[in-house]
């Protein structure tokens, strides 16, 4: 009987802790916080990323030979496909901005739309010519063509057992002539994270 | 004793609304009006599922968005799923702590590893019918990895299913990643034939440059119902159990006292009764699927079949939560008799209406866990038929097992790009 009065004690003792534990809260932090809260992808990954690997970009030998070549003008860089290869679903679209975002403000590049956008923008231009005034109506054939292509991918490998899990990102980005289709500049970044789950909580 | 008795019974007196969810999937998605019976649930969510049922929640949702062909949407719903599934990871002790007092109802909903991987083979689906290539294969990886951890944990009971890995074959095949894909097939092919069955498209892989894949989902999937148990607990001795088995004839088990959690338990003779999750089939209708594309017509071939998914899985558990159950039966049941001999109101009547009260209520508190996703069809089906680039006319008609035309879908024009697969959805839960 004493073994059951114990048992019973505790199971009663855990439902008075489990009464005290519930609520919400929400505080404010900063953008560029480091926040990491389920080992995923996010979004400080995405702009430790951006900001280490367009930094050394900017720094190698291409972009000099490139000015070089036209004449001091600034390099036109396209975004084509950067693949999500991982095994999260990563919005992509945020990590390109970052990186047209740093990059057009570093002053030393120029980007053009990028293929889908361009589809878009030239149903516009068509639309101009059927219903805008001759002056403000813009022309065919006067955009920008692109010197430079950047593409990339971003790859994960995770190692798990129990509940510890090793996750491990790769992101890959390359610039290539749009001209010559010669490779300019690749570069890497490596992320790995260690995530430890509690198979009990209160 | 008697307040946490008390307490126990308030805890169990949200029963699990299981019936309710099978109701709503039959009178609503078995008549294909998959919306409505998103809308049910959507206006009342707390009337089909209880707080401890969020997972069933999403999955039923992400399932019916799915039937209902919004793609994304049911994307959105097994994203959430999936979630819940890795938040319940931990164990809270106070749920645990609980239902050894009161039932297994009273645990978050973890699934049975068929759901799991059901979750998985539609999230494939889903961004396939999307025509996201990358997404489909990003979710095949997550796939592989929760293989692997249902590996871990369910040891050499798991039942790894072939239709998963044949649909994560055909997203790498998709994205013409050649080495991944064959590895996929080939695991399908060995997971196939660990259940017995190979269907012939898994056996050989077609090499379609172009092609219309038809997914059917067919019937209804069994749902769970009460296997009843009674016996009697000597003390420190054996637990001798009775139950019908599924010829209705009255069995008999036999379960040691040290199975039961050994010296904890003893301190009694106990007579008690409970009951354990069994599947309970519901009729269907709808077997099979034949396929016309411009004028040549081909059937569907069945990949798994949701009855068998669920018989492996509640087999594996059925020895753990019978003896789970019996232990907590014969806990409560020593601690109501207990209380009982204490009770003396000094009347005769009240002491005996506080007793009978004590047996009902404590009897109340045990119901077996019925909670399992009522929206899945009886089998899903799958089709490849190689075309050429361009646009193709396609007619499905719905058989039952004698091969009737049960009824039809609408004539569809489907544009197929040079390399490209296209995929179409049959849904025909009756």
């Amino acid at each position: 009987m004493k073994t059951l009065n114990s048992i019973l004690a505790i199971i009663a003792a855990t439902l008075v802790i489990m009464v005290g534990c519930s609520g919400k809260k929400v505080s404010r932090i900063g953008s560029d916080t480091t926040t990491d809260l389920s080992g995923n992808w996010n979004d400080t990954d995405s702009r430790l990323t951006v900001e280490e690997m367009l930094n050394d970009c900017l720094t190698k030998p291409w972009y000099q030979t490139t000015l070089n070549a036209k004449n001091g003008e600034n390099p036109v860089i396209v975004v084509g496909q950067i693949r999500n290869l991982s095994t999260e679903h990563i919005n992509t679209g945020t990590f390109i901005n970052d990186i047209q975002r740093i990059l057009i403000n570093s002053g030393k590049v120029e980007f053009v739309a990028n293929a889908e956008e361009r589809k878009q923008f030239r149903a516009e231009v068509e639309d101009q010519k059927s219903n805008s005034t001759d002056e403000t109506a813009k022309e065919r054939g006067q955009e920008t063509g692109a010197d430079i292509m950047l593409t990339g991918s971003i790859n994960s490998i995770i190692d798990q057992s129990d509940g510890e899990q090793v996750k491990f990102y790769q992101i890959d980005l390359e610039l290539t002539d749009l001209q010559t289709h010669k490779k300019l500049w690749i570069g890497n970044k490596k992320i790995k994270k260690y995530v430890e789950k509690s198979a009990l909580k209160l | 004793m008697i307040l946490i008795l008390s307490f126990a019974i308030f805890l169990v007196s949200c029963t699990s609304p299981a019936r309710l969810r099978a109701e709503n999937v039959s009178q609503t998605a078995s008549i294909g009006n998959y919306q409505a019976g998103i809308e049910n649930i959507e206006k009342d969510k707390k009337r089909f599922y209880n707080s401890e049922d969020s997972f069933l929640l999403e999955f039923d949702l992400g399932v019916l968005h799915h039937y209902n062909q919004n793609y994304k949407e049911s994307i959105k719903h097994f994203a959430y799923a999936e979630q819940i599934l890795e938040d319940l990871y931990s164990r809270a002790v106070s749920n645990e702590a609980v239902s050894l007092l009161t039932n297994d109802n009273i645990r978050p909903y973890r699934s049975y590893p068929f759901e799991i991987q059901w979750l998985y083979q539609t999230q494939i689906l889903n961004y396939l019918a999307l025509g996201e290539i990358d997404e489909a294969v990003v979710e095949a990886r997550r796939a592989l990895l929760a293989i692997q951890s249902l590996r871990e944990k369910e040891e050499n009971k798991f039942n790894e299913s072939g239709t998963l890995q044949y649909l994560i074959a055909l997203s790498y095949e998709w994205q013409k990643s050649e080495d991944d894909a064959r590895i996929a097939y080939d695991n399908a092919k060995r997971d196939f034939a660990n259940s017995s069955y190979t269907p012939k498209l898994a056996a050989q892989v077609p090499q379609n440059e172009q092609e219309i894949i038809v997914i059917g989902y067919a019937g209804l999937s069994p749902i769970l119902g009460e296997n009843r148990f009674w016996g009697t607990y000597a003390e420190n001795g054996t637990l001798f159990l009775h139950y019908s088995d599924a010829n209705g004839q009255n069995q008999t088990i036999l379960i040691s006292g040290a199975n039961l959690g050994g010296p904890g338990f003893s301190g009694g003779t106990a007579t008690i009764q409970f009951a354990i999750p069994k599947m309970v089939e519901r009729e269907s209708q709808n077997s099979v699927f034949a396929v016309n594309v411009n004028g040549n017509s081909k059937t569907t071939e069945i990949f798994s079949n949701t009855k068998n998914l669920i018989q492996k899985d509640l087999e594996n558990n059925q020895t753990t939560t019978l003896i789970r159950t019996a232990g907590r039966v014969i806990l409560r049941t020593i601690a109501a008799n207990k209380a009982k001999s204490k009770i003396n109101t000094g009347n005769d009547l009240a002491n005996l209406l506080l007793n009978i009260s004590a047996d009902i209520a404590t009897g109340a508190m045990e119901k077996a866990d019925l909670r399992l996703s009522s929206a899945l069809p009886e089998t899903i089906q799958i089709l490849r038929i190689p075309v050429e680039p361009g646009k193709h006319s396609v007619k499905i008609d719905i058989l039952d097992k004698y091969g009737r035309k049960n009824g039809s879908f609408a004539e569809q024009a489907v544009n197929v790009k040079k390399g490209g697969k296209v995929f179409i959805f049959a849904s025909a839960l009756r």
